[in-house]
This record gives C-alpha cells, structure tokens and sequence, in this order.
C-alpha cells in the first residue's frame, strides 16, 4: 500500500480553562491512504471537530498541542513555521465546513473567493484561474457560474453554498480534504446531493476524505474506514463493514445499540456521563460507563491493537467477542 | 449609477422636505417664544420715543401676525432668501454658508481624526484581547465618552497653548495670514494657491478643536471597532479564508476588516450629529469662525432670521449626512436592501 | 375532498379539516407599495390523531410540521380551515383549558426554559396557573414528575444552565406532563440532542405515552426516528400532505415519489449501505410562489406529464392509506375513498 497522505500519531492538545486544564485530545491516532475516505464518528465533545480543525494547523487559544504529529505527505505540520503551514493550506489539505453560508464571506462575492483559492498559492493568468474555476463548479453540478460567481452567500441556498465550499475545497487539487460535518445543517435530500457531489468530485481528483459526522448512518454510507472516538481518543477504528456487524469497543456497541430502527421493540441508552476531562481518570475514558470495565480498565489506558484477521484495531481490555468468523485475507494496516 | 441608490436618494429627499418643513415651524415658534426683543437689542440704549420703536417694529415685520410673519419667511426660503440679519443687516444665506465651510473644516479633520485614531486603538484591542493594552483601551474610551466637550476643550487649551506654548488659543489663523479665497474653504483654498505658511497656520490652529471635536467619538468608534473586529475574527470565513493559503495581509484586508467596519460606518454616520452639535460648543471655546458660533451669537441678539438660517442648514446637513450614511452602507454590504 | 383515514378510537384526539395558514410577508419598498404576497404555511392539511395514538409529521424545513404544532397549541391562528380537539372546535375552547390538555415539547433544550428561574419553578407552572393547589402541594407534584423523568427532587431548586441537554429535555417533559395534558406535541424534541441522550428522551417518551394513554404528535424530519416511535405518520411537502398511512406499510411500500425519495435519502448505519445516487435533484421551491398543480412535480422523478403542473393532485386511498399523486390518482381508488 502507498504512504499515507495524512498521519496523525499520539497527538495530543489540551484546553487551559479557568477550571483547569482539559485534557481535550490524548494520544489520537488516525490514518489516511490516497483516495480513501475515513469517517470519525462520535457524540459532542469528543474531540473530533478539534482533530479536524489541528489537521490544518488551526490549533486557537485556549488550545496548546502538547505532543504527538501530524504528518501531511511526509512532512510534520506541527514543525512547520507559519509561513510553511499556509502554503500546505489548500494545496496539500483543504477544509469544508459545517455551514457553508458561515464559511463565505457576506459582503465578497462567490466567484472572489473561488478565485482567491486558485491565487492564493501560484500566479495564474486571470482568464486560466477562471478556467479553472468553472472547471471545479462544473465538477460539483453547479450550472450559470458565471452568475453565480457574481452572487453572495446570503443569495445562495444551503445546499448550493455548500457546493460552492466543496468547489474551493478541490479547485487547489488537495489530496486530503477535511469536511467537518458537511451535511448537518442540510436536509436529507439536499444532504444526499451534496455527498454525492463530494462523492465524484474526489472520483476526478482522488483525494483523500476525513469524513467528521455524528451521524452513523452518513458514516456508514461514504466511508471506507471510520474511527470512533470518545473524550478525546480513538477507542476503534476499522472498515465500515467491520465496526458495523461486529464492534469491538463497549462504546462503538452501545452506541449502535442506542440508534432507533425498525428492527428495535426499545433502545439501548448509555448510563452515566463522560468523565471531567479537567481531571480524566488514568484508565479507559469509558471505564465508568462500561458494564464489563475491570479494575485493570479503571487503572491503566487499554493500548490500541489490532484484532487477528481484520482491518481493525480496538483500544480497550475487554474486547467484544467478535461472533462472525475472522475474515481470511489479512490487511496490513498501521 | 445603480438604480436602488437612486430610489435610496429620492426617498431620503423626500423625508428630508417633509423633516425641514416640520423643523421649521418649530424653529420659528421657539425663537418666537425664548424671552427677548431683537428691536431692543438694535436700538440698544438709544430709545427715545415708542414711535422711533413701533418705526423699527413695523419696518422689520415684527408687527404682523405670527403666521402671516411664518408664511412670508417660508416663501422668501423658497426662494432661496433667507432674509438679512436684524443685526448687521448682512443677508443670511450668503453669510451661513461662508461660517457653514469654516465649520465643515473643523468637522472633517475631526472626523478623520476619530475615526482613524477609534479604528486603530479599537482594532489592536481586539487582536490583543484581555492583554494591558486593552484595558487601558478600554478604560481611555470609557473616559473619552464621559468628559464633556468644553471642559476637554479647555484642559486642552490649559495644557499645549498656556502652558506647553504650543498652539495657539484660539481662531483660526494668525492675524496676519492672509487667504486667496478660491472656494471659500480656508484649509483647501491655501493648499490651492501653494501658500504652504498659510497651511502650515491653519493646521496649527486646527489641532486643538479637532481634537476637542474628535476625542469623544473616537472613544465610542474605539469601542465599537473592538467589538465588531472581535465577533468578525471569529467568524467562519476568516478561517476559510486561511484554510485557502490566503496571506493574512489579504485575510485581514477583505475578510476582516471589510466586515468588521460596517457597523463602524453607522457609528461614524450617527456621530456625524454629534460633531456638529459639538461644533457648537468647540467653536466658542476655540474661537472658531464657523456656524456654531455664529449662531450662538445670534441667539443672543435674538436675531432671528439668522438662527433660523442656520438651524435650518444645519438641519440639511444631517438629511444629507444620513443619505450618505445609507448609500455607503448599501454599496459596502451587498446584503442591504433600503 | 380530502378524507383521511380514521384512527381506530370513535373521536380523534385532534381533527385538522383544510386547514391553511398563511403568513403575509410585509411589501417592500418605501412604503409598501409593492404588492403583498403570502407565505402558504400550510395549505389544505386534513389529519386526525388517535387519542391514544403516537402520529408522526415528517417532512424537510419549511413543509409546514412546525406550523402545525404552533397552530394545535394556540401560538398561531389557522387562516382557514377548522381544528378539532376532542370534537370541539378549537376557537370554542378557553385558551387556558386549551393548555391543560395540550401540552409542547420544544426541540432546542436551551432556549425553552427560563435560565433565571429553578426547574421547580419552570415546572410548576402550569399548576400556578391551571390548578389550586398551593405550594407544598405544587412541590410535591414536581418531585413526583422529576422522579418520573428521571431526574431527583434534589434537583428542583437548582438552575437549568446546571443541566445536560438530554436532562433539560426531561425538565421540558416534566413541565409538559405536570397538568396531565390528554395530549402532546413534540417537535423535534430530541434533534439537539447525541445519539445515546435521544435513547433516554425517547424510550421515556414511549413509556408516557403508554402510562398515560396520551395522544402524540411526533413531528421530526429522521426517518429512522419516524419509523421507530410512530404507528402512524403523514409525509409533508411545501404545506400539503402528500402520503398518509401507517408507518410499517409506509417504509414498507412508499406510494409517493416524495416519500420514496426521503426514505431513499435517510442514510442507514448499517453495513453495506454504500450511498447511491441521490434520490431527488433540485432544491425546495419557495413556498411563496410555489409551483401550480402538484407541488413537488419540479422534482418529481415519476412525472407523468402536463397533468402534474396543471392540477393539483387529490388525495386517494390506495392500498389502505392516502397518497395525493397523479400516478395514483384513479377515479376508482377515489370512490373508495369517499365510502371510505
């Protein structure tokens, strides 16, 4: 398999509060190949939106990385002078926010900000970056760009302005893109447009996707892999099909469980709270939460490790008993 | 021209005609009704006789019925006489607009003073949020609100002309600078002829009442600019700017700042009132030859045709401030529709 | 028209007929001039609830869901048309003996309780103002309802800025159920909530309901959710009913276009589920100038031709529900929903 494009290792960022501080990310481990698409899934304030956000270096106070690196094509961004990190934004790695209509300037036009993604970066001839803008609003289904271009956010719709943000997002050529829960604010059937717009414009380009949702269904649906994390850690990652028929974390189990579907007579809810992170417990994160937590998960943090047979990695001291059998073909990965 | 700040203006115009035609009788029954008797101030010590008094009355129409005296005054206005001045029998109009232009001056440099002085404290308070500079910003601002304009004034006075020896105390020029007059703007018509002793001693005289003028709004553009800078640099363009590889130079100029100095314009716009209402009392203070003066000094004389002259210009300026106001703002911020 | 089909107990709970609300929308210009046009809201909404029934509204923003409830809890007045509760016109009923009998469940947890008062306070209210029962006796009650939600009689004297999301939503279910409302309206009362806080909210919702033989009315725009808590459900499209049914033969064989194409969009967790190409294309037309005849033929995907701009689709009983679409619009069906 080729080098990964994106590779976060033991990273870790913290919160000064008042109250203290909040032990926000420890030890995140996440991975991406060329072309794939990983999905990170959890509840609010997990951390997954501050693990997008540092994967382009935005890191803003009160936040302080504390350790660990992210390496964007070989190079670690956390040694990257400021100058060096705004040359990688949108040329190596681009961002895709929640509410596209937040995410564009009121009072510039579209086509102006389009335009300052393909300037930002090379001199181009005007007329060769409108080439190429026209290029990148074609690729996520937007008709008229000329008038478009002339239009401002507010005259947009949501689902049109996040197209827009997607066409920024490639019109650099970034083999990864972060969409940081893309469709949330969206309706269903707009949000199906738009991931399939996201969908075939990284077919053309072959970028990579860090998918952000809290929404297991969109997960499942456009992710190869996805990893689910929990105050702060990864507790699993693997490929869709693996988490879903068979997760291996207490968590990622309940979680499923807790989803309403037909299938269901009543849901599952999680007891308890996640811990105060101002003061975390030295153990597993979830170990307060877990009916099979142990003193040992109480005491020591459960190391990630692979699971014998299968594209998936579990940190915890009781893994869930897969009951469908190993798969056969083995998957190098991480 | 674009046809929305067409109808902008022609909206403004018509309140504008409907504000003045309401202002005016308000004018005139307020200087009708505020003790005193401008036939007693002409003649000063030198009444003799009631006929020589009901003479002086009948021949300035003071005599006719309030209305009848109201209705003749509008329909001299209407064109364009403004009458002359029971006092120096100098005829209004030409005479407020030449004070009117001395005015303006002062307003403008007091203007660009606050705004550029307000935006520069208030924009460095927010990229160094809850540090000593902002504090200091802050409170600066909170005393810059609160002192009032003749008292700064004086201080001002006190501090750099009596005992710094540095400006002088009032006026505005020296004695003995002499001005071609091109368009009746002191400032403008030196800097017109190259007389550059003459610019030199206007600005010398200019300082301190703009700086009077200007202080106060300064505070509050300081303290809006902090504000609105604070919520723009939040906002999720100024991240997706960055997360483009824009330069900051560009992220500050077009995603920042463009935003973040809408709310900025309006503050200017309703400061603009402010100014000239402190005009009034700066330019007795300083000395100042504009309109402010000129019409305290008719207020004292009672002299009504110029009062009304002036309030009524000034009551112009502010329609016309307000106009520019909204059409700034519509061609700022796309999203406003008047 | 436009019938619907009854729910099994004799009178429903609540009874909407044609109903339509229609906001106007103030001219521009400098005086107004411009002409006035009208927001349609709702636009002809037949529906009836079982007083026993958990009844489902679902559809996309501006389909008119949250009207609905605004107009069955007495914030909006209904431009035309007739609202039933218990067989009784609304307009016959005392707003106050309105409120005892039906309560809201209000989506944000944040913004429906007043942050400067204690949750025995915001819970009691509805007795202050229904009952005479004086303060101990109020008190009492409240501890009893915080015991049923959930939550402990300790924590009636503290602040809702003290609380979870999911825990406020328990205080909102307290406040809703304190005067034993026979009826509750629920709008998307768990959509700010994590998936594993919306179990807690839902399973005590479902466990209420049948307690106290409540009628609910569940509006949410999640299908999965949908499926999961109704026995009922209407589908809406830019203010009109377009499918009514039960829910299992809904999901089971959608007959409207829109409601194949929304449940096509929900995204299932499970495996296996890659994503198709999206179901419908185009985006919601502007419910001030909505589209002539049917409202969704602009982006319809079984359109059968000019009969779906022209005439707006009545709606038919098929297959033991009410479906408003040309393609399922025969005169014979039609009967059947007259003798229906």
């Amino acid at each position: 398999m080729s080098d990964p494009v994106l590779e976060m290792r033991d990273f870790r960022l913290v919160f000064d509060t008042y109250r203290g501080t909040v032990q926000a990310l420890e030890g995140v481990d996440l991975t991406i190949y060329p072309g794939e698409c990983v999905g990170i899934v959890g509840e609010t304030g997990c951390g997954k939106s501050a693990t997008a956000r540092a994967m382009l270096g935005f890191v803003d106070k009160p936040g302080r990385v504390t350790g660990g690196s992210i390496k964007i094509n070989g190079r670690d961004i956390l040694k990257l002078r400021s100058r060096e990190m705004r040359r990688l934004r949108g040329r190596e790695i681009a961002f895709i926010f929640q509410e596209a209509k937040k995410a564009l300037n009121p009072t510039v036009t579209v086509g102006t900000q389009l335009l300052e993604a393909v300037q930002a970066h090379q001199r181009v001839p005007r007329k060769e970056a409108l080439e190429r803008v026209h290029e990148a609003l074609r690729q996520v289904g937007l008709a008229d760009p000329d008038r478009l271009m002339d239009s401002y956010a507010f005259e947009l719709s949501g689902g049109m302005a996040q197209r827009v943000m997607i066409a920024i997002a490639i019109v650099g050529n970034a083999n990864v893109l972060v969409a940081d829960e893309p469709t949330s604010a969206l309706d269903v059937s707009i949000q199906a447009q738009v991931l399939a717009v996201l969908r075939q414009a990284r077919e053309v380009t072959g970028s990579a996707l860090f998918l952000i949702t809290h929404d297991l269904g969109v997960a499942a649906e456009n992710c190869d892999r996805i990893a689910v994390m929990y105050a702060g850690r990864v507790v699993e990652n693997g490929t869709v099909e693996d988490v879903f028929s068979a997760p291996s974390h207490p968590y990622t189990a309940r979680l499923l469980a807790a989803l309403p579907s037909a299938e269901r007579e009543t849901l599952e809810a999680i007891p308890g709270t996640v811990p105060d992170l101002v003061d975390p417990p030295p153990g597993c994160r979830f170990a307060n939460r877990c009916e099979k937590a142990t003193q040992l998960c109480v005491e020591q943090r459960p190391p990630m490790s692979a699971i014998a047979g299968r594209r998936q990695q579990v940190a915890c001291h009781h893994p869930l008993v897969s009951t469908k059998p190993a798969r056969q073909e083995t998957m190098s990965d991480g | 021209m674009r046809l929305d700040v067409l109808r902008v203006v022609a909206g403004r115009l018509a309140n504008g005609v409907l504000v003045m035609a309401v202002l005016s009788v308000l004018i005139f029954a307020f200087m009708r009704a505020i003790p005193g008797d401008p036939v007693l101030t002409i003649l000063g010590e030198n009444v003799t006789t009631a006929e020589q008094y009901d003479a002086l009355r009948e021949s300035l129409g003071l005599d006719d019925p309030l209305h009848q005296q109201y209705f003749s005054w509008i329909k001299q206005v209407r064109q364009g006489d403004f009458g002359r001045s029971i006092v120096t029998q100098e005829p209004v109009l030409p005479l407020v607009v030449d004070k009117l232009k001395a005015t303006i001056e002062l307003a403008f440099f007091a203007v660009l003073f606050g705004t550029v002085l307000g935006v520069t404290i208030g924009a460095i308070a927010a990229f160094n949020r809850n540090t000593f500079f902002d504090g200091l910003a802050t409170v600066i601002s909170l005393v810059g609100v609160s002192i009032p304009v003749f008292w700064l004034g004086i201080i001002l006075i006190i501090t750099f002309s009596v005992t710094l020896n540095l400006t002088p105390i009032g006026g505005m020029k020296s004695f003995d600078t002499i001005i071609t007059t091109v368009t009746g703007f002191p400032l403008l018509d030196a800097i017109l002829t190259g007389n550059w002793n003459a610019v030199g001693d206007l600005f010398r005289h200019l300082f301190l009442p703009a700086l009077t003028l200007g202080l106060a709004p300064a505070a509050l553009i300081a303290r809006t600019t902090r504000a609105s800078m604070i919520e723009v640099i939040n906002e999720d363009y100024v991240k997706a700017g960055m997360a483009r590889g824009l330069r900051y130079p560009l992220v500050l100029r077009r995603h920042i700042l463009k935003n973040a100095l809408i709310p900025v314009i309006t503050v200017i716009g309703l400061e603009l009132g402010v100014y000239i209402g402190g005009s009034i009392v700066t330019e007795t203070v300083f000395s100042w030859p504009g309109l402010g003066r000129q019409m305290m000094t008719a207020i004292y004389d009672n002299d009504y045709p110029v009062v009304q002259g002036a309030i009524l210009i000034y009551a112009v300026m502010i329609v016309v401030i307000n106009m520019l106001v909204d059409i700034t703002y519509m061609l700022v911020d796309p999203r406003v529709k008047l | 028209m436009v019938n619907d089909i009854k729910p099994a107990s004799a009178t429903p709970a609540i009874a909407l007929e044609r109903l339509k609300v229609h906001f106007p929308l103030r001219g521009s210009g400098l005086f107004g001039r411009h002409r006035k046009s009208v927001v349609k809201a709702v636009d002809g909404v037949d529906l009836t609830v079982g007083s026993n029934e958990m009844f489902g509204l679902a559809g996309e923003s501006g389909c008119g869901k949250s009207t609905i409830a605004r107009v069955l809890i007495g914030l909006t007045a209904p431009s035309e048309g007739r609202v039933l509760f218990q067989g009784k016109p609304l307009g016959s009923i005392a707003d106050s003996e309105l409120r005892t009998r039906i309560q809201m469940v209000f989506q944000d947890p944040y913004g429906s309780l007043n942050p400067r008062r204690t949750v025995a306070d915001i819970v009691s209210d509805p007795l202050v103002v229904h009952t005479r029962l004086n303060r101990t006796q109020r008190l009492e009650k409240v501890d009893e309802l915080l015991e049923q939600v959930g939550l402990s009689a300790h924590h009636a004297h503290r602040f809702p800025h003290e609380f979870s999301g999911g825990q406020r939503q328990r205080i909102a279910i307290a406040r809703a159920l304190i005067i034993d409302p026979g009826f509750l309206v629920l709008d998307e009362p768990t959509s700010a909530l994590d998936v594993s806080v919306q179990a807690v909210i839902l399973n005590l919702i479902r466990r209420f309901k049948q307690e106290r033989h409540l009628g609910c009315l569940f509006i949410t725009h999640d299908l999965n959710l949908m499926r999961f808590m109704t026995t009922r459900l209407a589908v809406m499209y830019l203010g009109r009913i377009v499918e009514t049914g039960k829910t299992e033969d809904i999901f089971r064989s959608p007959l409207h276009p829109y409601t194949r194409a929304l449940i096509a969009s929900t995204p299932q967790p499970k495996p296996g589920g890659r994503a198709k190409t999206p179901p419908i294309q185009g985006e919601l037309p502007s419910p001030v100038n909505p589209p002539s005849g049917c409202p969704f033929h602009t982006r319809c995907p079984d359109k059968i031709g000019r009969v779906c701009e022209i005439e707006v689709p009545r709606a038919t009983m098929v297959d033991g529900r009410l479906v408003a679409c040309h393609l399922h619009g025969t005169p014979q069906s039609e009967s059947q929903a007259d003798a229906a």
